[in-house]
C-alpha cells in the first residue's frame, strides 16, 4: 500500500458560520422540493389558519373600537321636578357621585341645557322664538364607571322623589360588550383549531422529510454531528413553511382591511371604527411571528424522535 | 505496536440490561491498551454488540463505569457525545453508506458534517480511498462495489477523522472467506500504524489465526480472556 496519512492529529480547518448557514439553508432548500406538493400544502394550510386569525384580530381591533366609541358616550340622563330648588341640586348631586358605581355627576341647568338646544340647532333658532318659557327642564348627566353598572345606577335613581323622569343608551352598550365577548371566544376557539391543524401538517411534513433522510441522519450521528447541525435544516424547513404561509396570509389581511374600513365606517356615525394602521402593523407582526414559531416548534418536535436512539 | 502501557478503553463491572430483563452484559470488567488489537467474540446474542455501542456511547451502562480514552462515559454530557464519535470510528455488517452518494461523497459528507473545510476533506479522502485501495473506485455508487469494497468504503470513513479508536462490529459478517481476510489484513495495517482496534466477530478461525488479545463472551459475561500468550489463561478453542 502507498503513502500513510501523517499521525493524528489531521491539520483541519474547521468552517465558520457562513458556510454552516450556507449548508443550513441548501438542506433546507432540498427537503422542501423533495417534499413537493406536501411542501405546497403546508404552505396552504398554514396561510389559511393564519389568514383565519388575521381577520379575527382585524375585526375584533374593529369591534373594541366601536365599543370604545360608545362608552365615551355613556350617560344617564337624570331629568329633575321643576321643584327643586339649588340646595336640592347640590345634595342630589353630592349623594349621587358618592355611589361607588359614578364616575362624574354634572348639573345642567334650565338656561344651559336650551343653549345646547340653540346650539344644535344653529342656523334655526326661530323655531325656538315662539316659546314664552323655558320648556326644557335641569337635569343630572351621570357618567357610570363602566356601561355594565349604568342599570344598577338607574334602578337607584327611580327612586329618588326628585328625579321626574330617566334617559340612558347604556343598554346598546353592555349587549355590544357581551357580543365582542362571545365573538373573542369564537375567534379563539376557531383560531386553535386552526392553529393545531396547521401544527398537526407540519409536523408531519417534517417527519416525512426527517424519515427520508434516516440513513444521512443516522451515518451524522456515528461520525460526530452535532445535535445542532443535524436538527437545523429541519428547523428551516418549519419555519419556511410557516413564514411563507404567513407572508401569504398578510397579502390577504391587508384588503381585507380596506373592506372592512368601507363596510364598517357606513356604520360608524361615532368614530373611526375600522382599525388603524399602526394595528394592521401590528397584525402582521403577530401573523409572522406565530407562523415562524409554529413552524419552528414543530420541526423540532418531529425531528428530536429522530435524533433520540 | 505503540504506546503498550496506557490504557485506551476501561469497563469497570459493567451490566447492561434492557427493559423489562434482558440482561445484555453482565458484571463484564476488560482493559484494553492503546495500540491493541482485541477480538471480541462469542457467539449471537453474547453481548458483543452492545458492549461496542457502549463504547460510542450509543448506549448508557446500567452498572458501571466505561472508560474511553481516559473519558468517563457516564459523566458525558449529551452534548459532548459528538465530539466523544469524532474520536472512535465505528464499522458494521451492513456498511451504512448512503447509496446515493459517491464513494468520495460518502467519505466527505462524514468530514463535513463535523465542519471539516471542503478542501482538507477532498484530501483526506483521497488519501484514506488510497489507504483502502479504492481510489480507482472513488466516483463509483456503493451499489456497484462489491460486499468487500464496500466494508473498504466504510473503513476509509471511519479513519477519515483519524480516530485514536477504531471498532469494528461484524465487519466480516457479509463478506465472502477471501474479502474476509483482506479486510482483516487492513484492520491490521490500520492498528500497525497505532490505532487502537477492536473487533467483534464469530469468525473463530479469524480469531484463533491472528493470536491477539481476545475476550470472549457468552451470555453476557466474560468468560474468557486471552492475550496474546501474556495471561496464563488458554484459548477455549486453541485446539
Amino acid at each position: 500500500m502507498a503513502k500513510r496519512p501523517r499521525r493524528r492529529p489531521f491539520p483541519v480547518e474547521r468552517t465558520g458560520s457562513f458556510r454552516f448557514s450556507r449548508r443550513v439553508f441548501a438542506e433546507m432548500w432540498l427537503n422542501i422540493r423533495r417534499n413537493g406538493v406536501f411542501s405546497v400544502a403546508c404552505i396552504a394550510v398554514a396561510a389559511i389558519s393564519l389568514l383565519i386569525f388575521g381577520i379575527f384580530l382585524l375585526l375584533d381591533g374593529s369591534l373594541n373600537n366601536l365599543v370604545h366609541g360608545f362608552e365615551e358616550r355613556v350617560g344617564i340622563s337624570a331629568y329633575l321636578k321643576t321643584t327643586v330648588t339649588a340646595s336640592d341640586v347640590a345634595y342630589l348631586q353630592a349623594k349621587i357621585v358618592a355611589w361607588p358605581e359614578v364616575e362624574s355627576v354634572t348639573y345642567v341647568s334650565q338656561e344651559e341645557a336650551m343653549d345646547t338646544l340653540k346650539r344644535d340647532l344653529a342656523g334655526y333658532e326661530e323655531v325656538l322664538s315662539s316659546l314664552v318659557a323655558n320648556p326644557l327642564p335641569a337635569s343630572l348627566e351621570i357618567k357610570p364607571k363602566n356601561p355594565q353598572m349604568a342599570d344598577a345606577i338607574v334602578s337607584q335613581l327611580r327612586i329618588i322623589p326628585e328625579v321626574d323622569d330617566i334617559q340612558y343608551d347604556a343598554q346598546i352598550v353592555s349587549k355590544l360588550i357581551a357580543f365582542a365577548n362571545y365573538f373573542r371566544i369564537l375567534g379563539v376557539i376557531i383560531s386553535l383549531l386552526f392553529v393545531l391543524s396547521t401544527w398537526f401538517l407540519l409536523s408531519s411534513a417534517i417527519r416525512m422529510t426527517a424519515y427520508a433522510r434516516r440513513p444521512e441522519i443516522e451515518i451524522m450521528k456515528l461520525v460526530g454531528a452535532t445535535n445542532g447541525y443535524i436538527r437545523y435544516p429541519f428547523i428551516a424547513e418549519g419555519i419556511f413553511y410557516g413564514l411563507i404561509g404567513a407572508a401569504m396570509a398578510c397579502v390577504f389581511v391587508i384588503p381585507m382591511r380596506s373592506v372592512l374600513m368601507v363596510s364598517l365606517q357606513r356604520l360608524s356615525f361615532l368614530s373611526q371604527v375600522s382599525p388603524d394602521n399602526s394595528y394592521v402593523v401590528w397584525v402582521i407582526i403577530v401573523l409572522m411571528a406565530l407562523g415562524s414559531f409554529l413552524g419552528a416548534v414543530a420541526a423540532n418536535m418531529s425531528v428530536r424522535r429522530f435524533l433520540q436512539e | 505496536m505503540t504506546k503498550l502501557g496506557v490504557t485506551m478503553v476501561e469497563l469497570q463491572t459493567v451490566s447492561k440490561v434492557f427493559p423489562p430483563n434482558l440482561i445484555a452484559l453482565d458484571n463484564v470488567s476488560l482493559s484494553v491498551e492503546k495500540g491493541e488489537f482485541v477480538f471480541i467474540t462469542g457467539s449471537s446474542g453474547a453481548g458483543k454488540s452492545t458492549l461496542l455501542k457502549l463504547l460510542y456511547r450509543a448506549e448508557g451502562p446500567t452498572q458501571g463505569r466505561v472508560i474511553v480514552d481516559g473519558r468517563d462515559l457516564s459523566r458525558l454530557k449529551i452534548n459532548q457525545i459528538p465530539h466523544l464519535r469524532r474520536t472512535i470510528g465505528s464499522v458494521f455488517q451492513d456498511f451504512k453508506l448512503l447509496q446515493r452518494r459517491t464513494v468520495a461523497e460518502n467519505v466527505i459528507f462524514s468530514l463535513e458534517v463535523i465542519g471539516v473545510a471542503d478542501r482538507d476533506a477532498k484530501k483526506r479522502m483521497r488519501q484514506v480511498l488510497e489507504l483502502v485501495g479504492l481510489e480507482e473506485k472513488a466516483n463509483c455508487f456503493p451499489p456497484e462495489l462489491s460486499g468487500g469494497e464496500q466494508q473498504r468504503v466504510s473503513i476509509a470513513r471511519a479513519l477519515a477523522n483519524n480516530p485514536p479508536l477504531f471498532l469494528a462490529d461484524e465487519p466480516t459478517g457479509n463478506l465472502d472467506w477471501s474479502s474476509s481476510w483482506d479486510l482483516i489484513d487492513l484492520l491490521k495495517q490500520i492498528n500497525e500504524q497505532g490505532t487502537t482496534v477492536i473487533m467483534a466477530t464469530h469468525h473463530e478461525e479469524i480469531v484463533r489465526k491472528l493470536q491477539c488479545h481476545t475476550i470472549v463472551l457468552e451470555r453476557g459475561r466474560k468468560v474468557d480472556e486471552t492475550n496474546n500468550g501474556k495471561e496464563t489463561e488458554t484459548a477455549p478453542f486453541s485446539g
